[in-house]
């Protein structure tokens, strides 16, 4: 009896577990039915329009997208790229300039500033070592003077004005308002495109004599490698420009170089060139003189009271035989070698 | 409130640039300038398209994003205006704009740019009174304060050009669609005159 049921119920067990795994195989065959049965429609679809030879891609579409992609027609127009209906590239150029170039050049300027200022504040300047002696060695003679200073005040205004016409819409048109800030943009364009052509001369002036004297030398690895004794330790050996001097000097031949050729393709929209171009130079001249400003801060902060003597040297055009000694050692002593 | 929009039907315009008559008299736009241009795409060719094109008065416009003296507004009803006061001829518009709406007056030293000079829907400028002598001297004709459309849209002869709120000019070209039928050979060039 016990046997009988003990049966029962094992075969009753064994039912159970046949029509589970049939509803179970029921579900995979109904799943892959389910997921099989359009594929031979893609077959034959694909079949028909291959045959027919129509619909593989859609004409009107494809003509379309030409002309978004900047295709050129014919038009009475007589305006350069008169005949593009649709270009991109001033897009690229708004995004670039409106979301990059603005908000990190603003970021470098004012890392720059934050950097000096709190090196000022920790090291503090760089003082003359010991009593000044009174023995004055010639540095720079009047026309250095003269062409630096040209430089420097051409660049100063051109970086002020070219700092308002692209930060101005940000920071002064909530000061001074629209019709406030558009009067004095004027006079930023205005000045900024006049005293291009000074700057211009007057960079390349300087630029050719000085090119000797701004040779990289043996000595001038020893000097970068201690950052020439910035943060403390000795003074290391220089010539009469040190390491620091001759990459500000490199830097500024090469950034001026791209700051006026392309500023001379901006101001003067007559020289067909087209559009493309155009906004090309326009990133370069903004990358480019960025740059050149934030590296002036420092350069100005080193030749005036970042490190005692060296203004002077600048201004007069002569040098204590004690700074030079400090600064430039090597140019000292070959200038004590010469008398 | 409306919002301003031009639509060029391409299977409508002949390519008689009478829009661009329209605009030139109207607004007395000055030798060298064109507001308005037509396009013809591969012409005397199988599939030959004239489209007029202007300002489009763009939603969010790039010439209003980079303008350095933040001259552009937009109107309520859609209409990009500059302020010719403000414009320093800086040329940036020209370089955002995608339609090359942007026209400058050349005619200072070196070519250096005079004040930009774009199509204004007829709407005069955004601060002079509206259809006073400034105004036209200044920037053209104020249509739109008299009620009317800008007149390229209102001249075109086979009215390929709407010019009106965006969302009745679209009905009226979605009821041409319809009509043509959405099948490209049963309407335009292929069907008039074969591939
Ligand atoms: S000028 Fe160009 S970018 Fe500005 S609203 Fe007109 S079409 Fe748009
Ligand atoms: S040309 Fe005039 S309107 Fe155009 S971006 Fe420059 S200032 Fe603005």
């Amino acid at each position: 009896m016990l046997n009988s049921d003990t049966k029962t119920a094992v075969s009753e067990v064994n039912r159970r577990r046949k029509r589970n795994r049939r509803i179970m195989w029921t579900f995979v065959a109904m799943w892959l039915m389910v997921v099989l049965a359009p594929i031979p429609g893609y077959f034959m679809t694909t079949e028909t329009v291959q045959a027919k030879g129509e619909f593989t891609e859609n004409p009107r579409s494809n003509y379309w997208g030409e002309v978004r992609n900047a295709a050129s027609g014919y038009t009475t127009d007589r305006g350069l790229e008169a005949g593009i209906l649709v270009d991109d590239a001033g897009e690229n150029w708004r995004v670039l300039r409106n979301d990059t170039i603005l908000p990190y050049g603003a970021w470098l300027l004012a890392f720059v500033i934050v950097a000096i200022g709190a090196y000022f504040m920790f090291a503090g300047p760089m003082k003359i070592e010991g009593k000044l002696s009174g023995i004055k060695i010639k540095r720079w003679n009047l026309y250095d003077i003269c062409i630096h200073w040209i430089v420097a005040v051409t660049f100063f205004v051109m970086s002020i004005s070219g700092l308002i016409l692209l930060y101005g819409r940000a920071v002064l048109i909530p000061l001074f308002g629209r019709e406030g800030f558009a009067g004095l943009a004027m006079l930023c364009k205005d000045v900024h495109n006049l005293l291009g052509i000074p700057f211009s001369v007057a960079l390349l002036m300087m630029i050719l004599p000085w090119l000797k004297d701004n040779v990289f030398r043996s000595e001038d690895a020893e000097w970068l490698s201690q950052a020439g004794g910035m943060f403390g330790g000795k003074h290391p050996s220089s010539g009469k420009n040190n390491a620091g001097e001759k990459m500000w000097f490199w830097l500024l031949t090469i950034g001026g170089t791209v700051l006026v050729v392309s500023g001379f393709v901006l101001v003067m929209p007559n020289l067909e060139q087209l559009r493309g171009t155009m906004i090309t130079m326009h990133i370069l001249h903004s990358v480019s003189g960025l740059i050149l400003i934030a590296v002036s801060i420092g350069h100005s902060y080193m030749g005036s009271v970042g490190i005692e003597g060296a203004f002077d040297g600048m201004v007069s055009g002569e040098v204590d035989a004690v700074w030079a000694k400090q600064h430039h050692d090597l140019w000292y002593s070959d200038k004590m070698l010469k008398k | 409130m409306a919002r301003m929009k031009f639509l060029c039907d391409a299977e409508r315009c002949i390519e008689c640039n009478g829009c661009i008559t329209a605009c030139k008299n109207e607004n007395d736009v000055p030798w060298g300038i064109n507001r308005r241009r037509v396009v013809t795409l591969k012409d005397g060719e199988p599939g030959e398209k004239s489209i007029s094109v202007a300002c489009m008065h763009c939603t969010d416009a790039p010439c209003q994003a980079v303008c350095p003296v933040d001259c552009f507004s937009t109107t309520p009803d859609g209409v990009v205006l500059h302020n010719k006061d403000m414009c320093i001829g800086c040329g940036y518009c020209f370089y955002a704009c995608p339609f090359g709406a942007p026209q400058f007056p050349q005619n200072e030293a070196f070519g250096v740019r005079g004040k930009m000079d774009k199509c204004t829907y007829c709407a005069g400028g955004p601060e002079t009174a509206d259809g006073s002598a400034e105004e036209q001297q200044k920037y053209g004709s104020n249509r739109l304060a008299e009620g009317k459309l800008p007149l390229c849209a209102e001249m075109c002869a086979t009215k390929a050009l709407l010019a009106g709120d965006s969302d009745q000019i679209s009905q009226t070209y979605t009821a041409r669609i319809l009509q043509r039928g959405g099948r490209p050979q049963t309407w335009g060039w292929s069907s008039a005159y074969g591939e």
